[in-house]
């Protein structure tokens, strides 16, 4: 409801109901009533399977959004209602490849500013077609001076880009480190970088500098896209020595530090949500967790047995329980 | 094979693949034009025949605008009446008649035949520039408009010409970017409600 997209899948068609999918016009439905600092919100999202072959079932989906009513496209939905999703897969945010973090500070700086939004989708536009000239120019196909234009454009947004992720990064970082600090009971102290492969103030220097090296490779070598995010424990870089439960935990922290910038940025909490983060946690880290939890305006935690939880907290919680894809109230 | 698939006699399914070709027009749609070709009296068949032949015989580039004519040059360069002091620079021949529309312009064209777009391998030499330094020769034009379309492609093309053409001294202008008449404020992106005030003006 927050991206118009499920994190748990790639493709729309897999949310419709499996054996809905085997029926004439399979459908999924989903509504969420939200209450806003601003205003109360009906966000409505209706898929509609369409069946290209009967026996492959429905190959694509028809998706339709509608707010307060009304019929929106899936990018004004951005930023309506905000939420922090923790997965035990955002481990791989700390020890995985930079374009997941590059791509994580992107969603996050498009939640809060759809001026970034459509600054990384005109630089994305820009640098392919700026790639596909520098072979021409390899190829003397093109003459270098046709990359003025594409050089003037990458700059203009990639610096946008940059410096919000630097602004964000910096933001985040003060945020994260008390919350890192009781995690870990002090014991712990993060720090978080963003390591950008160019200065934005230098930016058209440094690609006039770097143009022959990139008209022989083919493609852009500097800019945001080529940019990282850097976790440090007590200084070391966490990508390279971290082991996973303490890369867990700066995912954790993480997540509840971005929360908090969002509740700033947005002027009203983001609900965060905590899918199975408790069974891997020792109980220590287990009861800070639960403590910071309480911090927050709306959290949904879920879990696989109600014996994570400490009873002082689930006495102050309401509780569901799923069983075979019913949800009922406890 | 397919068991029991009998396909339509050979020139009937040539046509049917010929139309197929077309902007538009998806298999069924083509089959649908065929048949009803077929149904056709004989004499409208050849004269829609020969309406295509001619349109490939008859029409050329006018050697002036790059516009598609029947007699070069092209009506409006041809014309007594139009502003010879200007020149309005358009991507494709159908801009000419968007613009033309509007009847509130009385200058001259000229027609790039495409844009500058790297992802397919279009570049400056391949548009109709060099017809248009030609023209500008003459010293006769006193502004060129731009009037690429507002995408990438567009401002790259545009951006180019005024590079080339700053050195000449002819007043360089654009068309303005902003809000569609009768369109409502609410529905404006960001983008195109910021170049609308970006561009506002005296009232």
């Amino acid at each position: 409801m927050a991206t118009t997209k499920s994190p748990r899948t790639a493709s729309d068609v897999e949310l419709i109901n499996w054996s809905a999918l085997r029926e004439k016009d399979p459908v999924a439905r989903l509504e969420v009533q939200a209450q806003r600092a601003s205003g109360s919100l009906r966000v409505e999202i209706a898929l509609r399977g369409k069946i290209v072959a009967a026996e492959a079932g429905a190959s694509y989906v028809q998706k339709r959004i509608r707010v307060n009513g009304v019929d929106r496209r899936a990018m004004d939905l951005i930023g309506l209602i905000n939420v922090v999703l923790f997965s035990p897969k955002d481990i791989d945010l700390v020890d995985g490849e930079p374009a997941l973090r590059r791509r994580y500070l992107d969603i996050t700086n498009s939640q809060a500013d759809h001026r970034y939004l459509r600054a990384l989708q005109r630089y994305h536009r820009v640098l392919q077609r700026r790639n596909y000239l520098l072979r021409l120019i390899a190829e003397h196909r093109a003459r270098p001076e046709e990359l003025d234009f594409w050089d003037r454009e990458l700059v203009e947004a990639g610096s946008y880009l940059i410096a919000l992720r630097q602004q964000t990064v910096a933001a985040l970082d003060e945020l994260a480190r008390p919350i890192h600090d009781q995690l870990t009971e002090g014991q712990e102290r993060l720090k978080m970088i963003y390591q950008s492969s160019v200065d934005k103030e230098a930016f058209q220097e440094a690609l006039s500098a770097a143009r022959d090296k990139e008209v022989a490779q083919g493609m852009t070598l500097i800019g945001p896209h080529r940019d990282d995010l850097r976790f440090l424990v007590n200084e070391r870089d966490m990508n390279i020595y971290g082991s996973r439960g303490q890369n867990r935990t700066i995912a954790l922290s993480l997540k509840l530090a971005e929360a908090k910038f969002i509740a700033a940025r947005a002027g009203d909490s983001p609900v965060l949500l905590l899918d199975d983060v408790l069974s891997e946690l020792d109980a220590q880290r287990r009861h800070h967790l639960l403590q910071a939890a309480l911090g927050y305006q709306q959290v949904v935690i879920t879990a696989s047995d109600a014996d994570r939880f400490e009873p002082a907290f689930l006495a102050r919680a309401a509780k569901f329980e799923v069983r075979s894809g019913m949800i009922q109230a406890l | 094979m397919n068991r029991g698939f009998f396909p339509p006699a050979e020139p009937v399914s040539r046509l049917i693949d010929e139309f197929n070709k077309l902007p538009g027009i998806g298999p069924k749609s083509a089959a649908r034009l065929a048949y009803h070709l077929l149904r056709m009296p004989e004499a409208e068949a050849r004269s829609l025949a020969e309406a295509i032949i001619a349109v490939k015989d008859k029409i050329v580039l006018c050697s002036l605008c790059q516009n598609i004519t029947d007699s070069d040059p092209y009506a409006i360069c041809r014309s007594k009446q139009r502003d010879q002091n200007k020149i309005c620079i358009v991507e494709e021949p159908l801009d000419i008649l968007a613009l033309e529309r509007t009847g509130q312009y009385q200058g001259l064209y000229h027609v790039l035949h495409g844009v500058i777009s790297p992802m397919e391998g279009i570049g400056p030499d391949d548009l109709k520039i060099r017809e248009l330094l030609g023209r500008l020769k003459s010293g006769k034009v006193e502004e060129v408009i731009l009037a690429t379309n507002p995408n990438l492609e567009g401002e790259a093309t545009a951006m180019y010409l005024q590079r080339l053409l700053s050195p000449s001294g002819i007043r360089m202008t654009s068309l303005a970017r902003g809000l569609p008449v009768g369109g409502d404020l609410e529905y404006a992106d960001e983008v195109t409600l910021g170049r609308a005030l970006e561009g506002r003006r005296e009232v």
